[in-house]
C-alpha cells in the first residue's frame, strides 16, 4: 500500500510541479483566463448577492447607531460645504493663473472602470478579481482607486480579460504615502495581516495628529500623487526606536466594494 | 421509482454522478471563498469532499481530485500557485496512512474524526509552506494568529458539513455501512 501511495505521490507533486513551471512561463494563462471566463456569472452573482446579505446584516445590526451616526454626517456635511465653497474659489483662481502663465496641464490620467467579480481563495491574501485585463491597457503596479479620488489597492497580476488587485490592507500591500500635515511626513502604507493598514517609517521628529488625511506620494511611477488613502487614527511612538507607526482608518470600507476604477497614468 | 433509486441501481451511471457531486464542491467553494460573508467562506466544501474521496474512493482518485481542485483554487488565490494545490496533496497523503492504519473507512466518528484532523494537517502544511516561502523570499504573506482563528473555524463548520454529508451518503447508500449490515 505504502509502495501505491508513494508513486501516486511523487506523480502528483511532478504535476503540480510542471503546472508551477507552466504558470510562470506563461503558457497557462489563457487556461486561467478561460477557467475565469467560465464561472465569472456565476461568480460575479454570487459576489453581488454576498454583498447585497451583507449590507441588509450590518444595517439590521447597526440600526441604533444609524441615527446618531446620521446626525454626526450632517455636522459634517455643513462644514465640509463651507470647505468645498473656499476650494472652489480657490480652484477659480488656480485655473485664471495657470491662463495667464500659459501652463501645460499635464493631468492626462486615463480612468478604466471594472466591476469586481470575486474574492480570492485563499485565507491570507486580501485581494480581488476585476473584469478587466491586458485588453484593455491595465498592466502591473497600477494604482485602483474607488470613484477616482480613493486608493484601494495596486494591480498585481494580470490575465488578458482579468486582473487581481491586491487590497490595501493585504500584508503584501506597499504603498508611499505623505500626510496632509504641515511637515508633509513621507512614509509607506503598509496592510496589518488583512485587518487594516499603516503607516511606518515615519521619523520619529514629525507631528502626526489623529485626522490627518494621508495620500500617495506620487514617487512611485505609476501611482498619481494626491490619491486618498486613509484618515490617521492613532500614533504609535517608542521612544527608543527611530521611527513610529500611524494606525490609519480607512475612508472607505474595503470589504464593501462593488465597482473600481483603474488609473492609468 | 425514483430517479434516485434508479440511479442506485444503474452502478454505471456511479462515477458521473461522483464527478458532477466533485465539480459542484469545487465551484461551490470557490462562490462561498470569493463571497464576503466570513462564515460561509469558512465552510470547506473542497476539504469535505476530499475527505469522503479517501474514505470511498482510491488512493489516485483522491490524489487526482486534490491536485485539480488546488490548482483551481490556487488560479483564484493571491498566494504563489502551487501552495494550495501541494498542502491538499500532502494532506490527503496523510490522510491516506491514517486511514490505513487507525481510521474505517465504515463508521461516522471514523468520518469526522479523519475530517477534523485531516484539517489541522493540511492548514499545518499550508503554513508550514507558506513561512517556507516567506523565508526564501517568494512571497509577503506570513501565518499571524487570525490564520489559526480561522483554522479553528473552518475545522467547525466543515466537521459540521461533514456530519451532513455523512448522513445524505448514509441515507442513499451503503458505502458507509460496516458490511455485515450491507445488503
Amino acid at each position: 500500500m505504502l509502495d501505491r501511495l508513494l508513486k501516486s505521490l511523487i506523480y502528483s507533486l511532478a504535476a503540480i510541479l510542471i503546472a508551477v513551471f507552466f504558470h510562470y512561463l506563461g503558457w497557462l494563462s489563457p487556461v486561467e483566463n478561460l477557467f475565469i471566463l467560465l464561472l465569472k456569472p456565476l461568480q460575479s452573482g454570487a459576489y453581488e448577492l454576498s454583498q447585497k446579505t451583507k449590507n441588509f446584516s450590518d444595517y439590521w445590526l447597526r440600526k441604533r447607531n444609524i441615527i446618531a451616526e446620521n446626525q454626526k454626517l450632517i455636522e459634517e456635511i455643513k462644514q465640509l460645504s463651507l470647505e468645498q465653497s473656499k476650494i472652489k474659489s480657490l480652484e477659480e483662481e488656480n485655473s485664471l493663473l495657470k491662463k495667464e502663465l500659459n501652463f501645460i496641464d499635464e493631468d492626462k490620467k486615463q480612468f478604466v472602470a471594472a466591476r469586481i467579480i470575486t474574492g480570492v481563495s485563499d485565507p491570507l491574501s486580501q485581494t480581488v478579481i476585476i473584469d478587466r485585463g491586458a485588453k484593455d491597457g491595465i498592466v502591473k503596479g497600477l494604482a485602483v482607486s474607488a470613484d477616482r479620488g480613493v486608493l484601494v489597492g495596486k494591480i498585481s497580476e494580470v490575465f488578458d480579460d482579468y486582473s487581481k488587485v491586491t487590497l490595501l490592507s493585504d500584508n503584501k500591500s506597499r504603498v508611499a504615502a505623505t500626510v496632509q500635515n504641515l511637515d508633509h511626513t513621507v512614509g509607506l502604507v503598509e496592510g496589518q495581516y488583512g485587518l487594516s493598514f499603516a503607516m511606518t517609517n515615519i521619523p520619529q521628529n514629525q507631528d502626526i495628529r489623529q485626522g490627518d488625511l494621508v495620500v500617495t506620494s506620487g514617487l512611485e511611477g505609476q501611482i498619481p500623487k494626491d490619491l486618498l488613502i486613509a484618515k490617521v487614527e492613532s500614533v504609535k511612538t517608542v521612544e527608543s526606536e527611530i521611527f513610529k507607526t500611524a494606525i490609519l482608518q480607512p475612508i472607505i470600507p474595503l470589504s464593501n466594494l462593488s465597482y473600481v476604477v483603474v488609473i492609468i497614468p | 421509482m425514483s430517479l434516485l433509486s434508479y440511479l442506485k441501481l444503474k452502478n454505471n451511471w456511479r462515477p458521473l454522478i461522483v464527478v458532477i457531486i466533485l465539480i459542484g464542491a469545487v465551484i461551490i467553494n470557490l462562490l462561498l471563498s470569493g463571497g464576503v460573508i466570513k462564515y460561509l467562506a469558512f465552510i470547506n466544501f473542497i476539504f469535505a469532499a476530499l475527505v469522503v474521496m479517501v474514505n470511498l474512493r482510491s488512493i489516485g482518485e483522491s490524489f487526482i481530485f486534490a491536485v485539480v481542485s488546488g490548482i483551481i483554487l490556487d488560479i483564484y488565490s493571491g498566494l504563489p500557485f502551487g501552495l494550495t494545490a501541494a498542502s491538499l496533496l500532502l494532506a490527503a497523503a496523510a490522510m491516506e496512512i491514517l486511514i490505513a492504519n487507525i481510521f474505517s473507512n465504515r463508521s461516522f466518528y471514523s468520518l469526522v474524526g479523519l475530517g477534523a484532523i485531516g484539517l489541522v494537517i493540511y492548514r499545518l502544511i499550508f503554513a508550514l509552506l507558506t513561512q517556507g516561502l516567506f523565508f526564501f523570499g517568494f512571497t509577503d504573506a506570513t501565518i499571524g494568529w487570525n490564520f489559526w482563528l480561522q483554522t479553528a473555524q473552518e475545522l467547525i463548520l466543515t466537521s459540521v458539513l461533514l456530519i451532513v454529508v455523512f448522513f445524505i451518503i448514509d441515507r442513499w447508500s451503503n458505502s458507509f455501512r460496516p458490511n455485515y449490515l450491507s445488503r
